[in-house]
């Protein structure tokens, strides 16, 4: 172990907050570029099944989302997840999908919709998927998910607010690659 | 609090208590007269779209009172006001010499959304509220033109809506609604704080850091100053940062970088 190590971590863990911190105003804006009138699914939460226990390979979340429902088409959800750790991943992801699930007369996405639906669309459920490019997704069961479109870049690719303007643009308009 | 967050001095609990951040934020702003920095700040209220687009507080209040907001000369914030049984976060009272008195009535969300629905729904209580200014302690005018503010870290939009059926939909409703982002205040802080005096000039640059502090701010892009040396993006593949032999404890287990499956 070398000296510098610990400034190394530091420095690390100082970047990891700068990119959290960047992602967090990410998740908030996403709400102007999805189109109006829509609600969040989840509210407020971006992340999930953390551990606070004493026994863990880490404390940190693997990745942080936001889904919008549209109110004027019942069952569209328009998402954003970031993707920072798994096996897969070389560099930290962005993940922008347009899914509609399947609701009932009752026209409620509770229930239907999973915090994790655009990341299991992206790396379990579909393989090898290419980047910034639009995919029309396979999905396991068409009686939750009818269909899925999906958008990936990586995160630090996106240097600027209408990037991401842009990225979504390409998601609804561009015939995907199925 | 807004002095101590500034300068690192962080209290979790008060952090993500918006009443905290409410007082903090509005107990400064009151001391910048009538001016710029308030004809920003209701710019960037904006209504829901009707007949085309939207309409900004600033617009609306400009019109009924023949002129803009910055002409008045006075502004008074009141705090928790009790209006019958209800109690907006904040009410802004802008006078002036023969001029109506223009009141913006402000509900302040951090993390939480309104409460209520239907006939409970909070912001349609605030618009009727608004109808009866002078059953309010203090006591304002009755010919008083008011608007509500919905003040949130996201897009409000559908909450707006919502708000609108419960009161009872029409253009003039759809007038005194409006919504509008913490990351605004802060937007028209920095773009009014060049043209105001002291002590504004001062009380504008310590919101800006607050509001930074609180991470309050638009999405600009993915902040790029990385001094470490980069691996693969695997961390403990490889030895640029830290090396699997010279850290033992429970990293032995770790073969290949990352091994969580998701579950």
């Amino acid at each position: 172990m070398s000296a510098d190590d610990g400034k190394k971590i530091h420095a690390a863990i100082r970047a990891v907050c700068q990119m959290h911190s960047d992602v967090s105003k990410l998740l908030l804006d996403f709400d102007d570029f999805v189109p109006w009138p829509c609600e969040s699914v989840f509210g407020n939460v971006a992340t999930r099944d953390l551990t606070a226990q004493a026994r863990t390979k880490y404390w940190m979340s693997e990745g942080v989302y936001r889904y919008l429902h549209s109110r004027a088409q019942p069952g569209l959800v328009e998402a954003i997840t970031v993707c920072f750790i798994d096996s897969n991943l070389v560099e930290p992801l962005l993940l922008l999908g347009r899914m509609q699930y399947a609701v009932g007369e009752d026209k409620t996405i509770t229930g239907l919709c999973e915090p994790w639906d655009l990341w299991r669309l992206y790396f379990d459920w579909n393989k090898d998927l290419p980047q910034r490019v639009p995919i029309d997704c396979s999905v396991p069961d068409q009686t939750r998910i009818k269909s899925a479109r999906v958008i990936a870049a990586p995160l630090y690719s996106i240097g600027s607010r209408p990037e991401v303007g842009e990225l979504l643009t390409t998601l609804r308009n561009v015939g995907a690659t199925p | 609090m807004l002095l101590a967050e500034i300068h690192g001095k962080h209290l979790a609990d008060a952090r993500d208590n918006e009443d905290y951040l409410t007082s903090s934020v509005f107990g400064h702003l009151r001391y910048i007269p009538p001016g710029s920095f308030w004809k920003a700040f209701l710019i960037r209220c904006r209504s829901l779209p009707h007949e085309g687009s939207g309409i900004t507080a600033y617009a609306y209040l400009s019109e009924r009172a023949g002129m803009g907001i910055e002409k008045y000369g006075s502004l008074r914030a009141i705090f928790w006001p009790r209006i019958l049984k209800d109690e907006p976060d904040l009410m802004l009272v802008f006078t002036g010499p023969n001029l109506p008195t223009l009141v913006v009535c402000v509900e302040a969300k951090l993390n939480a959304g309104k409460s209520g629905q239907g006939e409970q729904d909070q912001l349609a209580r605030y618009l009727r509220a608004c109808d009866s200014l002078d059953r309010m302690r203090p006591q304002l005018p009755t010919d008083a033109i008011s608007v509500v503010v919905y003040l949130t870290t996201h897009d409000s939009r559908s909450e707006l809506l919502d708000s609108l059926f419960a009161y009872g939909e029409s253009s003039s409703a759809r007038s005194r609604l409006y919504g509008l982002e913490w990351q605004d205040v802060l937007s028209a802080a920095e773009e009014s704080q060049s043209t105001e005096k002291e002590p504004s000039y001062q009380i504008l640059h310590d919101m800006v850091s607050f509001l930074r502090a609180l991470n309050l701010t638009h999405f600009v892009g993915m902040t790029k100053h990385v001094h470490f040396v980069a691996c693969d993006g695997r961390l403990f593949a490889f030895s640029p940062i830290l090396s699997r032999v010279d850290v033992p404890s429970g990293l032995e287990n770790i073969q290949g970088g990352w091994i969580h499956e998701r579950g």
